[in-house]
């Protein structure tokens, strides 16, 4: 069993996916990326998602991401447009040397960060929030070893986040089983 | 014929004046597992230092429930035109989910070991989880499924509702079973919960402190639903009370600094910690199922309370009855920087066995947290932005995450001896 990872470790990684992201991330998009690394992929990064209305959320990792600014690992910049706001994370001066402090953590995961990078790094946040809570619900009902259809995951989101249509839900929930994501 | 609720009781409170409640609330209250709260303490060991910290779950859980009834209203009277265009809510909806979230509220926090917080890191692992432990908020779903699901489902007022005893436990523990009722989660569990509002002032009340106190009022009528283009709707503030806003962040602040992370009150809980695990079956709480989580509910502050002035709970145990506790020799700067970092191992390096304790701010659960809140401009274009942009206090402010290491008292000359050897 793998030892769960150090505050440190855990800021290295938000640095290792600021510096490999092909763009700058934004809150949504790291919060989502530290989400399925841990759940997909079993990154033991020690956060404790739960469920709400904009998707699976710990507020530990906007800790760790204050706390990565506080280190001058990444920088936030808030960015405004019609309808909302959002921030753009770009990695900072001393990325490389706070990586280097949890380097043996990072090498081992190295592969899962390229690999969420290259699955989510073209997605919205607005489609992160909803790909997240489709593979939240599915889990959930897996643990509880209740059997689940495609059908019932979707009208759950959709009952979630009425705000989205079912045609759009049901759409993210075809691509995460193009991409073998999504077993129901 | 269905039976409304509208029969209200009201108790005193020390925040709030009057809590007032109804007679399906004063069922649920009236349940063992809810009265087993007035036996566990908000604040653990703090009355060793600040003398006045008696109080318990069970008056802070009547405070949430009334906090979030009133945050709850003032959010529907500000923003129905949201709540009904993006989230689809009609009036029936809004006051079903209203009598949902007090009852959320209520029962939040009926998981909870002796002690609260303190005893958490002793609860078990989850099976096939790496290492992640349960937290109290699945013993408080589980408590509500097995032990609240009669006076839920079968109290003449659900009849008005329907609710099941997993709606209420999904709600809490952030499972999808809470349909529709997620977007109110952010009211119990979030950046602008009643938890939180109703704790800070609670606390300060009965610690005696300034600290925790903030125009509440304010800001419970400056809270809406702040719609987003693209994500939808979430719980923010009117531009009017972002000040009451920043109030409360920095109320949060001053708390974590000055009582939950205070020096002496952190090594208590240690002492608590060690106690619990030798006075603990196998050095942790039963799981929470079956049978085991009944075993689980016989765990009190009382029963604690018990053993230790029985002379049971180890060196740990009577450390707490002595007060007698290890002595903090060194700290970190509140956001330690790298050179805290080298100095952390420099020290742990230096101090070898005599390190009798490490305590990091981050693993509390008292956290200050990063405050993401969203603000709407008063006038058009109603522009969003975060608090953080309207307040550079709130933006200034760093997460805790002070580390201190403690010594035995009679270990103190020769540890600072080591400590100065160069």
């Amino acid at each position: 069993m793998a030892n769960k990872a150090t505050q440190l470790e855990r800021v290295a990684t938000i640095g290792e996916i600021t510096r490999r992201f092909p763009s700058k991330i934004g809150r949504t998009g790291l919060m989502k990326c530290l989400y399925f690394l841990e759940v997909i992929r079993g990154v033991p990064l020690g956060y404790s998602f739960r469920l709400y209305t904009y998707g699976p959320f710990d507020s530990g990792v906007l800790d760790d991401l204050r706390y990565a600014e506080a280190l001058d690992v990444v920088t936030s910049t808030p960015v405004y447009f019609s309808g909302g706001y959002g921030y753009e994370i770009e990695s900072s001066d001393r990325n490389e040397d706070l990586i280097g402090r949890s380097e043996e953590f990072v090498k081992k995961y190295r592969a899962d960060v390229d690999w969420v990078i290259d699955m989510f790094a073209s997605k919205s946040a607005a489609s992160l929030e909803i790909l997240s809570t489709l593979i939240y619900v599915e889990r959930e009902s897996r643990e509880a070893n209740v059997p689940v259809s495609v059908e019932k995951i979707v009208a759950s989101v959709r009952d979630i986040k009425p705000h989205h249509s079912e045609e759009n839900i049901r759409s993210e929930a075809d691509w995460l089983r193009s991409k073998d994501l999504l077993a129901a | 014929m269905a039976i409304d609720s509208d029969r209200t009781y009201e108790v005193r409170c020390p925040v709030y004046g009057f809590i007032k409640f109804n007679d399906w609330e004063r069922e649920i209250i009236a349940q063992r597992p809810f009265q087993r709260l007035r036996r566990i303490r908000q604040l653990a060991w703090t009355d060793l230092v600040y003398p006045g910290a008696m109080h318990v779950r069970f008056e802070h859980s009547l405070g949430v429930m009334n906090m979030a009834g009133l945050v709850y209203d003032g959010i529907v009277e500000r923003s129905r035109d949201v709540l009904r265009d993006e989230l689809g809510y009609n009036d029936d909806g809004l006051k079903r989910h209203r009598v949902l979230v007090r009852i959320a509220a209520l029962l939040h926090d009926v998981g909870h070991g002796p002690f609260s917080h303190a005893a958490e890191e002793l609860l078990p692992e989850i099976p096939g989880r790496q290492g992640e432990r349960y937290k109290h908020e699945h013993y408080t779903a589980e408590i509500i499924r097995r032990h609240f699901r009669d006076v839920i489902e079968n109290h003449p007022a659900n009849n008005n509702y329907e609710f099941t005893a997993d709606m209420v436990a999904n709600f809490i523990e952030g499972g999808s079973g809470a349909g529709q009722a997620t977007f109110w989660r952010d009211l119990v569990s979030g950046q602008l919960d009643a938890d939180r509002m109703d704790y800070l002032l609670r606390d300060s009340h009965h610690v005696g402190v300034e600290y925790g106190r903030y125009d509440w009022r304010r800001l419970a009528n400056s809270i809406v639903a702040v719609p987003f283009d693209q994500e939808g709707p979430r719980l923010g503030v009117e531009e009017g009370g972002w000040h009451a806003a920043e109030g409360l962040i920095l109320a949060r602040y001053f708390m974590f600094t000055q009582v939950y992370f205070h020096k002496t009150r952190s090594i208590f809980n240690h002492h608590l910690h060690g106690a619990l695990e030798d006075l603990l079956p196998g050095g942790t709480f039963p799981i929470p199922k079956g049978r085991k989580l009944d075993q689980y509910l016989k765990w009190d502050d009382w029963r604690v309370l018990g053993h230790i002035s029985s002379g049971k709970g180890g060196d740990h145990g009577r450390r707490l009855a002595e007060r007698d506790h290890f002595r903090e020799i060194r700290h970190t700067q509140e956001t330690p920087d790298e050179t805290d970092l080298d100095n952390l191992d420099e020290w742990r390096g230096k101090l070898g066995e005599l390190l009798a304790a490490e305590i990091s701010a981050e693993k509390s659960w008292y956290k200050i947290g990063s405050a993401d809140v969203p603000v709407i401009a008063d006038l058009s274009p109603r522009d969003v932005k975060s608090l953080s942009s309207y307040s550079s206090i709130v933006g200034s402010i760093k997460p805790v995450r002070q580390v201190r290491m403690y010594v035995h008292e009679e270990n103190r000359e020769a540890a600072e001896a080591k400590l100065s050897t160069a």
